[in-house]
Formats: structure tokens, sequence, C-alpha cells
């Protein structure tokens, strides 16, 4: 379970987040809308240590992650983010994407990498693309390497940036149900999101980002 | 008239594809290294190698080679002619090759250092593996034209008094009063930088993912 307590960040000076708390469980889908600079991005880059926190604590199943002046050095691999723009490395193939950070860390082996890369891909449906490169890919094709890039490292709480932005109705529709099957491996979802129908379908619960700011 | 002249001219070429080839092993990384220093490095090395880079680039390399052969002796340090001319082409080069290459450095999204940071790699794994690739896909087509213009400037070597080909052939012209040997140099200019860019080609065409 993640606990999000009492954070706060500023920016110039103006408060994005004020003592805003948040729990998220395990299997759990849960989305924040809001409008535009409502420090929904901010929101999901604090939880992801782009950014630091004014002030705060982030726990993980009573672990502490990070907090505005420490941080464990695997809270990385325990929170992942699939960004807007997906932010595919554009040198490498669709598998070496997913393979590259088990591999450096020697988290995994080359060949258990690959092979779990394998699993991953075929499961999101993209296999048939682990040797191609990600220029090669649709939107929803690129999302979908990057959700499994992000999986690679079984992270307990996975974040998504607007992940239907790019898509149709019908591949939102196909993604939610993905996400769906996604958290069935113990796995709980912030996601951000315009997109108030599809929040509405697949999110178990929906966070307004007014109370960022303890805003009703 | 030609066959008299060529072991001259040849020995000549010799001379400059040494110093090309010296110059550019030598320039390349370290244009690298100043690039990230100036990118990446504390603000007093970010501001000295930004002086270093104007006077390479605001002062001529002829005036370069002169001040490094003429001028250096009289702070003490002496050098012969060849390793003059490497020693000022290479700090001439190095500047021009850190701006390529700093330029590729910031033209990489920000978000791909995001992305190596979301996925736990280091700066130095992440670096290596996903930037400079990508770094080196879009400087390539500046860099080899950095290369080609070498290849060319390496004929002002001539003022060190450094028999490269041009002087050769120069000489061969004036000893026979005839053009000739300025059209063979001309032509094996064109021959080496012919197959450069041939080699230029085959390279960018393998980072062109």
């Amino acid at each position: 379970m993640l606990e999000i307590d009492h954070l706060g960040k500023k920016m110039n000076g103006i408060d994005l987040i004020k003592d805003f708390s948040l729990t998220v469980r395990k299997r759990e889908i849960v989305s924040i809308v809001g409008e535009s600079g409502s420090g929904k991005t901010t929101f999901i880059r604090v939880l992801n240590q782009l950014d630091v926190p004014d002030e705060g604590q982030i726990r993980l199943d009573n672990d502490v992650l990070f907090t505005s002046h420490e941080s464990d050095k695997k809270a990385n691999k325990k929170i992942g983010l699939v960004f807007q723009d997906f932010q595919l490395f554009p040198n490498l193939t669709v598998k070496e994407n997913c393979t590259l950070s088990p591999i450096l860390n020697k988290d995994l082996s080359k060949k258990e990498a690959e092979l779990k890369a394998d699993e991953l891909l075929k499961k999101l449906a993209i296999d048939d693309k682990q040797a191609v490169y990600p220029k090669e890919l649709s939107g929803g094709q690129k999302q979908r390497v990057a959700i499994a890039r992000a999986l690679m490292l079984e992270p307990q709480i996975l974040c998504l940036d607007e992940p239907t932005s790019a898509l149709d109705h019908e591949t939102a529709n196909r993604f939610g149900e993905l996400l769906i099957s996604i958290i069935k491996n113990d796995v709980g979802v912030i996601m951000i999101t315009h997109d108030l129908r599809f929040a509405e379908t697949f999110s178990d619960r929906i966070v307004s980002s007014r109370q960022f700011l303890n805003k009703s | 008239m030609l066959w008299s002249a060529l072991p001259s001219i040849i020995g000549g070429l010799e001379l400059t594809l040494k110093l090309f080839g010296l110059v550019l092993v030598v320039s390349l990384p370290l244009g690298l290294v100043v690039a990230v220093v100036k990118v990446y490095g504390p603000k007093f090395l970010q501001r000295l190698i930004t002086l270093y880079i104007y006077v390479m680039r605001g002062t001529p390399l002829l005036l370069q080679l002169m001040f490094v052969f003429f001028g250096l002796p009289y702070i003490g340090v002496t050098l012969d002619r060849f390793p003059a001319a490497v020693f000022a082409f290479v700090l001439n080069y190095a500047a021009y090759f850190a701006e390529i290459f700093r330029g590729g450095m910031v033209g990489v999204p920000t978000g791909q250092f995001e992305a190596l940071k979301v996925l736990g790699i280091s700066h130095f794994k992440g670096y290596r593996k996903v930037i400079f690739p990508q770094v080196l896909k879009t400087t390539l087509p500046s860099i080899g034209n950095e290369v080609l213009a070498l290849v060319k400037d390496t004929s002002l070597v001539y003022i060190l008094g450094l028999g490269e080909v041009l002087r050769a052939g120069q000489i061969a012209a004036n000893r026979y009063a005839s053009l000739i040997p300025f059209i063979f140099v001309g032509a094996l200019y064109l021959i080496v930088t012919g197959v450069i860019s041939y080699l230029l080609n085959k390279i960018e065409k393998q980072y062109q993912i």
C-alpha cells in the first residue's frame, strides 16, 4: 500500500500541492483529474523523484521511500512511470528498451531479462515488434512498450501520465482492460487524465487535483 | 617530370596523412571530454572552456600554429615542427569538436534523462548506452564536415617549414614551371577526401536508426 502523507510542493514560491495525503492500495486504480496547471504532472514527478517534495513523506508498505531530504535508493524501482510521450530510447529496439535497466543494474542476467521481456511483450500483445525501433511504432504500440519497460522492474505502483491522450476511443478501452489485467499482479495504478469518461469507466477512485490544495 | 617529383609528393602525402590521423585520434575524444565538462562541469571550468573555445574559434589556425612554434619558446616551451603542428591542430580542432558535441548533448530531450532516472539507471551507464549514441547520430554530419576540413587545413603547416603534400607540389611546380604537380596534388586531395567521405557515409548510415 502506498501512503502519501502531508505532501507539499511549491513552484516559484506558489503552493501547487499542500498538505495532501492519499493512499493507493494494491490492485487499485486511482485517477487524478483536474484542469491544466493544477499540479497533476508535478505530483507524478514528485512521486517518481523527478522533483523533490518540500514537505511530507511517501511510504510503501510502511517503509519510508522518500521525504524532502532522504530517499531509499530502490525507490525508483518500486514506483514506475509511463511518460505522456513515452520517452522510449530511440537508439534501442523494443526489447532492448525493456531489458536495459535490469541488465545494467544487474537485477537479472541478460538471458533472464530477455525471457521476462518476451513474456511481458507477449502479454501486452506487442511481441511481434520486439526487434523494431520505437520510430516504427504507432502511439498505442509505443505506450505498450513503455508499460512493458516499466513493468520489467516489477514496480508496486505504476504511474501513468495522460495515458489516453494519444489514443482513440476503441484503443483507450482496450488500454483500460489492459490496466485491469496489470493490477491483478498486485500492482496499484495512479493515473493522471483529462479523460473523465475513461477515468469513470476504469478507475476504482477518482481524485480531483483541487484536493492538492485541500479544496473541495 | 611528374615522375621525378613523385617521391617528394608521396612523402608529403605521408606527412599530411600522419598529421591528419594523429590530430583526429586525439582531438575527437578530447573534444568530447571538453564538451562534457562544458555542459556538466563546475561553473569555473565551464567559464574557462568558454574562453578556450572563443580563442580557438576566434583566431586563425595559421596564427595559432605560429604562436605554438614561434611563441611558446619565449616561455621556455620548445617543440619540434611536427609536434608543434600536432599540438596546435589538436587544440584548435578539439574546440570545434567540443562545440559540435555540446550542441548534440543539449539537443537530447530532457525526458530521456528523466526516463533513465525513473528506470534507476546511473548517469554514466545511461550516457554510454542511451545518450551518447543519440548525440553521435545528430552530430555525425557536422563532425564529417570538420574531418574533411582537417584534411585540407593540414596544408597550413607549410608555415612551419613542414613538407606536406601541397608544399611538395608547389616546390615541384616551381622547379618545372608547370601546373601539373598542382593538378596531381589536387587529385590526391580528392582521393583522400573521397575515401574519408565514403567511410563517414558508412558510419552515418550505421547510426541512422
